[in-house]
């Protein structure tokens, strides 16, 4: 076949346009007529020739373009010739196809409306409120972008468990696509399950929001200008967190879902965490503040002191008298692999210290303070020379000699001891003088009945009169405790023991000891005495003084509440009975009161922290090569690979826990009251780089702040 | 028409252009937290509206909107590099509810059929040429109809010198059939030649010894003739596969709009708040 051949077979007026929708009938035979098909596609070979009868014969009327008129002409009508005739040549009609971009539009057609159809059939079922689709299928089947994580799969609510849009009718999803905080109404679905976020959980690190801006304000002041790199100038610029006025963030802002089983829902990208932040840098190694010195540790405990002292030069060693030389024989891995373990108060401390607790009257460089319950009352005749000259507490002042806190408390239980104290004069001129011997005279008989009352009400008594002088929100548990203890270490039998030793003939003793009471100094007074480490009676009123103790302005206290003010500073001393707070330190409450630390550091932990440390991991490269930035190699050898002790002289006494304000001294950190000096960032750095170990700012750091209580 | 090398020059000028957009995608995605898919799905939604506005250029061709060898230029490379964009979406995870796997199955059936379409285009005209002769697509069914008419004239033909041979009864029983038949689409498409095709020329090879010199001289013409079909044939298989595979690309593209629309409406409700 040559071209020029098939040039001579295209007529351009048989020519099949593309452009046309219908074809003839007969194409795919290869005889097309001539004519074609109109645009509504009929056949139109009858239009070809219409024959013209002029009034006495018929004439062809057959255009050139089809072949012009025929030599035969119009076949006439037999039957009636003069008024029809038909064109012999007229093509037999078809029935016409339609072209192949007439059947592409169709085919276009056709699929645009089947996804309509499908789109609208989508939608009408994908809110409850039309319920179609639910009927045949679950939402869940139709509209996923990707599985749940393991975690999310077993929901069995289908797509309304989280999502509000799956509430709304399919004529409302427009307008609930262009606006409003739905994520965060959808956040609240979240917050049903993870209730331990806290009030603020949608907040920025679920902290209050002034906590939030004292924390920037207090970051921004700490360093020079914000190093954004050039990706989070971009993304600054180019995106934008969606948050409510309050600036609450919806939960899928970060933990984005349908991306599979084992997606981590918390991983987030260094750049990801800093999108936020207004201090920004460029990585752990680079930018990155010096890490923070804690706080003080829950226990006391000068590991340079011990380690370098008591161990060395003393034969107080542990366990069993054997000397430590290894961490490990006080500290162990967690079951959590982060945190490390302390060996108990028995293994570690018990065979120095438990004589310390028990004997009061161990040499101490601190003046040793009895925990002293009841006092013999003088015999009370005349008025006090200089009361407004003494120290003592006015009650004291009054009676005209000191008296134990725990009396004058109980004593200030009763209401007219309150009431005779407050509208106590100075006592100077004759008429006040009369005036206080009458108080004095009240106060006198309020001690026989309070003397009555804890011999024969007991522990009843006690209770009543705490209940009156502590704070109205005070845990009735907490009271309840102190009295219990107070009842099992036999008391109230040893003030019965006190008032017949009182009443009698029977020859003094310089002591007499009831349970862990002593009547000492002659039957003067009924002091306590601790008889091993977590002494009930001294943890139970240590805890109840710590918790009714406020720094608030002595004169604008309450009279009971300056007792429980004397009482805890008292008690608080490193040389009081029993020597807790030798070891145990306290910290003020968010209530403005104080709360003693029994436990570790660890232990107490109850707020979730910015940042964490797991021990373990590092644990596990202890002696073994690791490679460095500087393409060193580097061993971990022992805990003061990252620890050293500090090589200042040992300290045996701490001023910063002997301190009575409660708070943690700035400038005395955690490690520096434990003899170690903190790890820095430059220590962590030679390993956690993103090459190296990682440097992913969850490594170290949590997002959600929350009380681990809830 | 601009030269071969304005328009490479410009279409990869562009190519760059969108490659750098995506680049500037993915480095500020890893950077942001909330709506990342957002970011990618607004990208892909526009480069796909921008793709589908080619067939408005065509159906405008006087508006001064450039030209069209420029737009078809530039719809292959932001065509192919949608798929990037796609997959950054989808985050290269397959999706499981129906309407987001219809969703990703439509685009990759218009993705598929585009790529497709391209490698016809650029392999088929140079093929086509190959055949040696330039035939209207639509006028090819005449052409068939004109050969098997003269082959059966030289076949059948009554009172010639063939009435007594045995030419019609070879043509009825091993010819006929090939001579009327449809193409044979995939040996066609594939550059292959068909069984039926060898057949034919076995079989006329076979029984051309038996024939006498006017035999000989009769069954070469209709052998010329068959190969004549054979070639119309494969014409028709090339540009008819030219002409079909917008069968599937365009329409699927009307149908990924459509679905684009709904996805964006259920993104965006559903969205949790990152919309």
């Amino acid at each position: 076949m040559s071209r020029k051949r098939s040039w001579e077979m295209f007529n351009p007026a048989k020519y099949q346009h593309p452009q046309r929708n219908w074809d003839c009938g007969h194409l795919a035979d290869g005889h097309p007529c001539e004519i074609g098909p109109n645009a509504k596609g009929e056949c139109c070979v009858q239009k070809i020739c219409s024959p013209f009868f002029d009034g006495k014969t018929w004439h062809c009327n057959r255009p050139n373009a089809f072949g012009g008129k025929c030599h035969d002409g119009p076949a006439l009508d037999l039957n009636c010739p003069d008024q029809n005739a038909n064109c012999p040549h007229t093509p037999t009609p078809c029935q016409p196809v339609r072209s192949l971009r007439s059947k592409r539009r169709l085919l276009t057609g056709l699929t645009i409306a089947l996804s309509l159809g499908f789109c609208i059939f989508v939608l009408g079922g994908s809110g409850v409120g039309s319920g179609k689709l639910h009927q045949v299928l679950d939402t869940t089947s139709i509209i996923s972008p990707g599985p749940l994580t393991s975690a999310h799969a077993t929901i069995e609510y289908g797509c309304q468990a989280c999502h509000t849009a799956a509430t709304q009718s399919s004529e409302n999803l427009l307008s609930f696509a262009s606006g409003g905080h739905h994520g965060i109404q959808e956040s609240q679905k979240c917050l049903k399950c993870h209730d331990e976020f806290g009030n603020h959980a949608l907040m920025p690190h679920s902290l209050p929001p002034e906590t939030t801006v004292a924390l920037t304000n207090y970051l921004m002041s700490q360093s020079a200008e914000p190093q954004h790199t050039t990706r989070q100038s971009l993304a600054r610029l180019l995106t934008s967190h969606e948050t409510t006025d309050a600036g609450e963030l919806a939960c899928a802002t970060c933990h984005q879902e349908h991306h599979g089983n084992s997606h981590d829902l918390t991983k987030l990208t260094n750049a990801q965490c800093q999108s936020c932040h207004q201090q920004t840098f460029h990585s752990f190694a680079n930018g990155h503040p010096e890490i923070k010195t804690p706080l003080r540790a829950g226990i006391h405990f000068d590991h340079v002191t011990h380690l370098k002292h008591h161990f060395q030069n003393f034969e107080r060693l542990m366990p069993n008298g054997i000397p430590l030389d290894n961490c490990n024989d006080c500290h162990s891995l967690s079951s959590n692999r982060s945190t490390l373990d302390l060996a108990s108060y028995k293994q570690m401390c018990g065979s120095c210290h438990d004589s310390q607790i028990r004997d009061f009257n161990m040499p101490s460089p601190m003046r040793l303070d009895h925990f002293e319950f009841l006092k013999s009352k003088p015999e009370i005749e005349e008025m006090p020379a200089s009361l407004a000259k003494t120290q003592l507490s006015p009650l004291s002042k009054l009676l005209g000699f000191e008296i134990p806190v725990f009396l004058e408390m109980m004593l200030a239980a009763d209401e007219s001891t309150g009431q005779v104290l407050q509208s106590l004069p100075l006592g100077t001129n004759e008429q006040e003088t009369a005036q206080i011997n009458q108080v004095r005279t009240i106060i006198v008989s309020n001690w026989n009945r309070l003397i009555e009352e804890l011999n024969t009400t007991k522990s009843a008594a006690v209770l009543d009169r705490l209940q009156v002088v502590c704070r109205p929100n005070t845990n009735p548990q907490q009271i309840q405790d102190c009295v219990d203890a107070l009842n099992s270490s036999l008391f109230f039998q040893a003030i019965e023991r006190y008032q017949s030793i009182q009443n009698s003939d029977i020859p003094e003793s310089d002591e007499e000891v009831i349970g862990n009471w002593a009547i000492v100094k002659n039957r003067s007074a009924l002091v306590y005495r601790a008889s091993e480490h977590e002494d009930r009676l001294l943890k139970t009123w240590l805890d109840l003084l710590a918790s009714q103790t406020s720094l608030s302005d002595q004169k604008s206290s309450s009279y009971s509440q300056n007792l429980f003010k004397r009482m805890f500073q008292e008690r608080v001393t490193p040389g009081a009975t029993g020597r807790c707070m030798k070891c145990h330190t306290f910290d003020k409450t968010s209530k403005g009161s104080f709360a003693i630390n029994w436990e570790t550091s660890h232990e107490r932990q109850t707020t979730k922290e910015f940042t964490f440390f797991s021990h373990g991991p590092h644990l596990t490269f202890m002696n073994k090569e690791t490679q460095t930035s500087n393409n060193e190699t580097r061993r971990i050898q022992d805990c003061q690979s990252c620890h050293p002790l500090n090589p200042a002289e040992p300290q045996f006494v701490n001023e910063a826990f002997s301190d009575t304000d409660g708070m943690p001294h700035a400038n005395r950190n955690y490690h520096s009251t434990l003899g170690l000096i903190s790890p820095s960032k430059q220590n962590c750095a030679q390993c956690h780089q993103k090459q190296f170990a990682g440097d992913n700012c969850l490594q170290c750091h949590n997002y959600h702040i929350h009380s681990l209580n809830q | 028409m601009k030269s071969f090398t304005y328009r490479r020059t410009v279409s990869l000028v562009c190519t760059l252009f969108i490659v750098v957009i995506i680049m500037l995608i993915w480095f500020v995605n890893e950077a942001t937290i909330g709506g990342r898919g957002f970011v990618s799905g607004w990208t892909l939604c526009g480069m796909i509206i921008f793709l589908t506005l080619y067939n408005l250029r065509k159906k405008c061709p006087y508006l001064p909107l450039g030209s069209s060898s420029l737009w078809m230029q530039i719809h292959i490379y932001c065509g192919i590099l949608t798929i990037l964009i796609f997959l950054i979406h989808i985050n290269i995870s397959v999706p499981t509810g129906i309407f987001e796997s219809m969703l990703a199955l439509i685009y990759l059936l218009v993705f598929s059929s585009g790529v497709i379409g391209l490698f016809m285009t650029r392999t088929f005209p140079k093929r086509l040429t190959n055949l040696g002769d330039e035939v209207f697509f639509e006028y090819i069914p005449v052409l068939r109809r004109q050969l098997r008419d003269q082959i059966e004239t030289l076949a059948l033909k009554p009172g010639s010198s063939t009435e007594q041979t045995a030419i019609p009864e070879f043509y009825r029983n091993d010819l006929h059939q090939f001579v009327v038949s449809r193409p044979a689409v995939f040996s066609h498409l594939f550059g292959g030649t068909s069984k039926r095709w060898r057949a034919v020329q076995q079989s006329v090879a076979d029984h051309r010894r038996y024939m006498n010199d006017d035999e000989q001289k009769l069954i070469n013409e209709i052998e010329m003739l068959l190969r004549h079909k054979y070639l119309l044939d494969n014409q028709y298989v090339l540009q008819g596969a030219l002409k079909v595979w917008l069968f599937i690309h365009i329409p699927t593209t009307y149908a990924l709009l459509i679905f684009m629309f709904f996805h964006s409406l259920l993104a965006h409700a559903w969205s949790g708040g990152l919309s």
